[in-house]
């Protein structure tokens, strides 16, 4: 009866508490929306439908049209047009086009040279100047399709010199694909990695309700009453324990639900939750027991209210950014990525990327719920510490 | 007897002064008790250890059956202001162990108890001072504890509230219920309290029942209606030796060089009302002052 009260007078004072109720609910979904949306293209492949082109030939031989034309066929760039007695160059600066393919002049003629037509300080055969906005993967991209293009033409140029016939390679010869998750193929999308990112994230904010609430009761003698009642400390955390595990549970169930149907209003990819469940479940579990630890500790710590929402506040925001919430851990380089294991956020986020994404089960994931767990209870422990210490002691 | 304190010393850390030293006190049941003193004098410490919160250093406390079901209002507003009266009241009634009809019953009675029957489905940060008074009164009241302790209840009040919590303590009395009160208003003390304890520097430098501590003097004390005008003060300070003054009262020495008859003739001549008059007795502030060399509210 006594954890129902206090699981229902949590719940009352968060439902009144505006910033709370931002901090936990909203802010996480509109970060999961915005971020899904943001960063879609930056999960999946790179589509050269996308970027459109300009030729300049300078040779207009026969082998730089054949080329050009190679390019166009394979490639998969949209060719543009600068328009008569425009200088491609100038549309590229008037952002007409994404980039421009420059052939150079004597690329018939340079294209059997046994350098490869760069002799020492000669211009190379082929050029592919982007715009400044374009992206860097784009632009390798249409290098390396030049340079393929470049090789078939010197090969077509070759073989038909020796009186040779080509074999014909068709697109298929050559497939790519992602690595079968158990159970599902399942292709790693934004909004994969924002919803278990920023869930993460809005979990491990309860430390301002927690905390907040905590030092008002300190202050407000409401602690001394609530002793003077026979309430003992095990009751008294388990009292802050089980409301905020339950309000983690709805913030878990809310933010994926926003991943599963209100993403895909927004026109973004729904969150495909094909990976097991249980496993899922038991990391929002560990999760929020982390969290909570975290803010039970943050709490007892801070002399007061303002100190405990910028602990709070600040140590979420470096764990978040440590632990690969504000940019994905692939994105880092190596030494940031072996740093992201110290945050409790990275095990949670890890975790539930490898049953999303790669359909892993409980036993995959024990090691990383084991540490959230062991993480919780070092945070609990030296929180019941410190409280009995400082405001417990008879 | 319902609680005995023999000897009791508290500091709060092994290097710092006693906060509380020495002190012996009875409580008798069914009555209200006075801790009067200044700020720091050890009065929340000593109510912190009848409680339980904190452990003396030296000394005991015996409790009598019932002393057990014993209630501290402290001196904070110790509630939560987002819930309303009622649900706060729901909340501290189940850490009590209280559930059901019980509960409700309970919660009932404690807002008829304090008044707060128009406000109770309100959220408490939106009462007033006087109002978050009572709730904190009446969720003292809620485990209808045999024992209640009172930590300077009217800080912050409202007149209308401060009489009303001063009568609700009162009802407490004529129930049977035995109450700690502690203030450095000595109005309140004077008003409420059967016995008195006098506390300073953590000693009880005085105690006893109230008309016993105030009795003994050679004043003769004069209350009026209303201040009196200043031709007539100025007629008193000319035929007696008068010791103390304030707006609307004042001590005359004692014997009167005159019948009192003379006095009240004088009085009335100058349309001066006598509301009361007592011979032999001070109030507290002087009772403190003597004690002390220094005013209560310093």
């Amino acid at each position: 009866m006594r954890l129902l009260a206090a699981l229902k007078k949590e719940a009352l004072a968060l439902s009144r508490d505006l910033h709370a109720l931002v901090a936990l609910f909203i802010l996480p979904t509109v970060f999961i929306l915005v971020m899904s949306l943001a960063l879609q293209d930056a999960f999946t492949p790179a589509s050269a439908s996308k970027f459109s082109y300009l030729v300049d030939d300078r040779d207009q031989s026969g082998p730089s049209r054949q080329f050009v034309q190679q390019f166009a066929s394979e490639s998969g760039f949209s060719a543009a047009l600068a328009g008569p007695g425009t200088d491609p160059m100038t549309a590229l600066r008037a952002r007409r086009a994404d980039f421009v393919l420059t052939v150079a002049p004597g690329f018939a003629r340079r294209l059997h040279e046994a350098d490869g037509g760069r002799g020492a300080g000669g211009a190379p055969l082929i050029s592919v100047t982007g715009e400044p906005g374009l992206s860097a993967q784009a632009l390798a991209l249409a290098q390396a399709q030049a340079e393929l293009a470049l090789s078939r033409v010197t090969m077509q140029e070759l073989t038909r010199e020796l009186g040779m016939e080509l074999a014909r390679r068709d697109k298929g010869s050559v497939a790519s694909e992602h690595l079968p998750a158990q159970g599902a193929r399942l292709p790693p999308t934004s909004v994969q990695q924002s919803v278990p990112a920023w869930l993460t994230f809005a979990m491990f904010f309860v430390v301002i309700p927690v905390s907040t609430v905590f030092t008002a009761e300190r202050d407000h003698g409401t602690l001394l009453r609530l002793r003077a009642m026979g309430v003992s400390v095990p009751l008294f955390f388990a009292g802050k324990v089980v409301p905020f595990f339950v309000i983690n549970l709805v913030q878990a169930l809310a933010m994926l639900a926003v991943g599963v149907w209100v993403v895909p209003l927004c026109g973004g990819q729904a969150l495909r939750l094909d990976g097991s469940h249980l496993a899922l479940a038991f990391l929002i579990a560990a999760t929020s027991l982390a969290a909570i630890g975290y803010a039970l500790l943050v709490a007892v710590c801070a002399q007061s209210v303002a100190q405990a929402t910028i602990i709070g506040g600040l140590g979420n925001v470096i764990l978040g950014a440590v632990g690969g919430v504000m940019a994905p851990k692939f994105l880092m380089p190596e030494t940031m990525q072996t740093l992201t294991n110290l945050s409790p956020m990275a095990w949670a986020l890890d975790g539930m990327l490898d049953v999303l994404l790669r359909g892993a089960g409980v036993a995959t994931v024990a090691p990383r719920l084991l540490a959230l767990i062991a993480f919780a209870s070092a945070c609990l422990g030296v929180a019941a510490l410190v409280f009995r210490r400082r405001n417990w002691r008879p | 007897m319902l609680l005995r304190l023999n000897g009791l010393y508290f500091r709060y850390r092994e290097d710092a002064p006693w906060v509380v030293q020495g002190v012996d006190l009875d409580f008798p049941r069914g009555e209200i008790f006075g801790l009067l003193g200044p700020n720091g004098a050890g009065k929340t410490t000593l109510i912190a250890m009848i409680v339980g919160l904190l452990a003396p250093a030296r000394g005991s406390i015996e409790r009598a059956a019932g002393a057990a079901r014993a209630a501290l209002v402290p001196q904070d507003l110790a509630f939560y202001p987002m819930l309303t009266g009622r649900e706060n009241l729901a909340f501290f009634g189940a850490m009590l162990d209280l559930s059901g009809r019980a509960l409700a019953r309970r919660i009932d009675y404690c807002i008829a108890f304090a008044g707060l029957e128009k406000f109770a489905g309100g959220r408490a940060e939106r009462y007033s001072g006087g109002l978050k008074r009572r709730l904190n009164l009446a969720i003292g009241m809620l485990g209808d504890p045999e024992l209640l302790l009172f930590d300077e209840p009217t800080v912050g009040v409202d007149p209308q509230s401060r009489t009303f919590i001063l009568d609700a303590i009162r009802q407490l009395r004529e129930a049977g219920k035995t109450v700690i009160y502690t203030s450095h208003y000595m109005e309140e003390v004077e008003y409420l309290c059967d016995r008195i304890a006098i506390l300073d520097t953590g000693r009880v430098l005085a105690r006893g029942r109230l008309d016993d501590l105030l009795s003994g003097s050679e004043g003769l004390r004069l209350t009026f209606r209303e201040p009196p005008p200043e031709p007539f003060l100025a007629a008193l300070r000319s035929r007696y030796a008068v010791l103390t003054e304030a707006s609307a009262a004042l001590v005359l020495r004692a014997p009167l060089p005159q019948p009192l008859s003379a006095l009240l003739t004088l009085a009335e001549a100058h349309g001066a009302e006598v509301l009361r008059l007592q011979r032999g007795a001070r109030n507290l502030e002087e009772v403190f002052m003597d004690l002390t060399q220094r005013s209560l509210r310093d």
